[in-house]
């Protein structure tokens, strides 16, 4: 079973995120603060992080620059998950190593979708296809 | 006449020649002062027949406030001056008018007789002309001036247009800002309630089953109130529209204030949190006259931030008097920095320690508009990470007192 850990600092997108996730059969941690997500991460070592940006105790773009240099998940898909629209936070995520960039709102499927491209891409990465 | 027959005693030829030919009056008087001789310029110039001139006496000719200068430095200190040159003097013409000259004296004596000469020159044209070259000077400078006085009134008026132009670029600015505020936070602030909205209606649909129908009517619940959220994120916005437009006109209606405060409580019951109780407690009479949106407007304002910012318990107090209204909002939540709490009235002002909790920064610039349509104060204490308590006093409407009956 894939695991997948959400960091979103607003309780009801988390827990709606979460749910959607379990519903596909994924293990998913949730956290509501950076520092929190980069302990956890390092802790259950997921295999894919799906992010917020703006949040208390370390927002997105320091939880990414952090797990970005942590030889243990470094190489982890991260996925920024965030209300932040303008092209060039845009390109900033992406720049700094961010794997995908999904704007809120977010249909189900449209989530779904893009965490099963990376996992299957990490997939294909690791059998050398 | 003819020069030849010119009254004067048989002088030589020379003299007579120079003395009835000269291009200026020639008049000689004896020590006493009276006309021996003139000239015919003299005598053309002062208006008189040769014989005229002869015998009288050369100070009548002269205007009288110099007669006695004349007196003191010719006919009692007979010597050789000029008087009048480079000055004006005016000598009295037959015919009464003044006519300007400019007079040479010269004292000689002949035949053991003292005489004084004098040789006039009409400057009348040269005064003419130097006054008409005053007049013109004159009139160049009052044109100079002029020129200077438009120069100065044409840049007084482009430095005005420059300020007017130059604050309009500023309010345009000013207005672009706020406008481009207003787009960024009103799509940041959308973005949340809306994707509650789409997961909620996500995880509905994969419920199908009987038995998930408790997790189908969470979802429901969500979804009322996200669309809430989403409510009052445009009521903020519509709320600082109307004050800014002028379109909130207060209107007086009786009501129970508790009651009233009450209910406002429980429409924001979908912000309060696991765990989070509004505590309220009344003092005073209970009917009172004001316009209810008003309250309301400050109120929920006021209420929601207590909610959103704290985990923990929010107190209301609400006292009406015989003069005004209070009413308090505390919390114990993160309450705002001090360096921050000069700019909490600003549009879209959103403290530190506050950037990722959901708000448009619009509430309490809300507040203080619609205080200000009721005459109304606030006052507030904050400690970060202690909470904060708002404090609301309005006075009642009296048609004159409060002032916004008339």
């Amino acid at each position: 079973m894939k695991s997948i850990l959400v960091i979103e600092n607003d309780r009801l997108i988390l827990e709606n995120t979460v749910e959607i996730l379990e519903l596909e059969n994924y293990l998913v941690y949730g956290c509501t603060n950076g520092q929190e997500g980069i302990e956890k991460a390092r802790e259950s070592k997921p295999d894919l992080i799906l992010c917020d940006i703006g949040m208390p105790s370390k927002d997105g773009w320091e939880v990414l620059q952090e797990l970005r240099c942590d030889p243990g998940i470094g190489k982890t898909p991260f996925i920024f998950l965030t209300a932040y629209s303008e092209k060039i936070q845009m390109r900033k995520g992406m720049e700094m190593g961010a794997n995908g960039y999904i704007i809120k709102p977010f249909f189900g499927e449209e989530l779904l979708e893009i965490v099963q491209t990376q996992l299957n891409r990490v997939t294909a990465n690791n059998l050398n296809i | 006449m003819l020069t030849e027959d010119w009254p004067i005693p048989n002088h030589d030829p020379g003299f007579k020649a120079l003395f009835l030919h000269a291009a200026v009056g020639i008049l000689v008087q004896d020590p006493a002062g009276k006309i021996e001789m003139a000239n015919p310029h003299a005598a053309a110039l002062f208006g008189y027949q040769p014989s005229e001139l002869t015998g009288q006496s050369f100070e009548e000719l002269l205007p009288h406030h110099i007669r006695h200068k004349y007196r003191d430095a010719f006919l009692h200190a007979p010597g050789s001056s000029p008087l009048g040159i480079n000055m004006d003097l005016d000598i009295c013409k037959k015919d009464g008018s003044l006519i300007p000259v400019q007079v040479c004296f010269a004292c000689y004596n002949l035949d053991n007789t003292s005489k004084i000469a004098a040789f006039i020159s009409d400057i009348s044209m040269r005064k003419r002309t130097a006054d008409q070259l005053s007049e013109e000077i004159t009139e160049r400078k009052k044109a100079e001036q002029d020129l200077q006085r438009l120069n100065e009134e044409l840049e007084n008026r482009v430095k005005e247009k420059t300020k007017e132009l130059l604050e309009f670029v500023s309010l345009k600015k000013a207005f672009m800002e706020i406008k481009s505020r207003f787009v960024s936070t009103a799509s940041h602030e959308f973005r949340t309630p809306l994707s509650i909205i789409l997961s909620s209606n996500h995880l509905i649909g994969k419920y199908t089953l009987t038995e998930q129908q408790e997790k189908r009517e969470k979802h429901i619940r969500r979804i009322d109130t996200a669309v809430k959220n989403l409510n009052s994120i445009l009521n903020d916005f519509l709320s600082v529209e109307k004050l800014e437009q002028g379109k909130i006109i207060p209107s007086i209606t009786s009501f129970n204030f508790p009651e009233f405060i009450n209910n406002l409580i429980d429409e924001l019951r979908w912000l309060v949190k696991p765990g989070q109780q509004i505590i309220y407690s009344h003092h005073g009479d209970s009917v009172v006259a004001f316009d209810k949106q008003i309250v309301s407007n400050i109120f929920l304002n006021l209420l929601s931030n207590a909610i959103k910012y704290s985990e923990i318990n929010v107190e209301v107090f609400s006292t009406v008097t015989n003069s005004d209204i209070t009413l308090s909002v505390a919390d114990k939540g993160i309450g705002i920095p001090e360096g921050e709490q000069g700019r909490i009235f600003e549009k879209f002002f959103r403290a530190k320690n506050a950037e990722n909790i959901q708000g448009t920064g619009l509430g309490l610039n809300i507040v203080k508009g619609n205080l200000e349509l009721i005459n109304g104060s606030l006052q507030f204490t904050s400690n970060q990470d202690r909470g904060t308590t708002f404090t609301v006093v309005v006075p009642h409407p009296t048609v004159n007192g409060a002032g916004y009956l008339s």
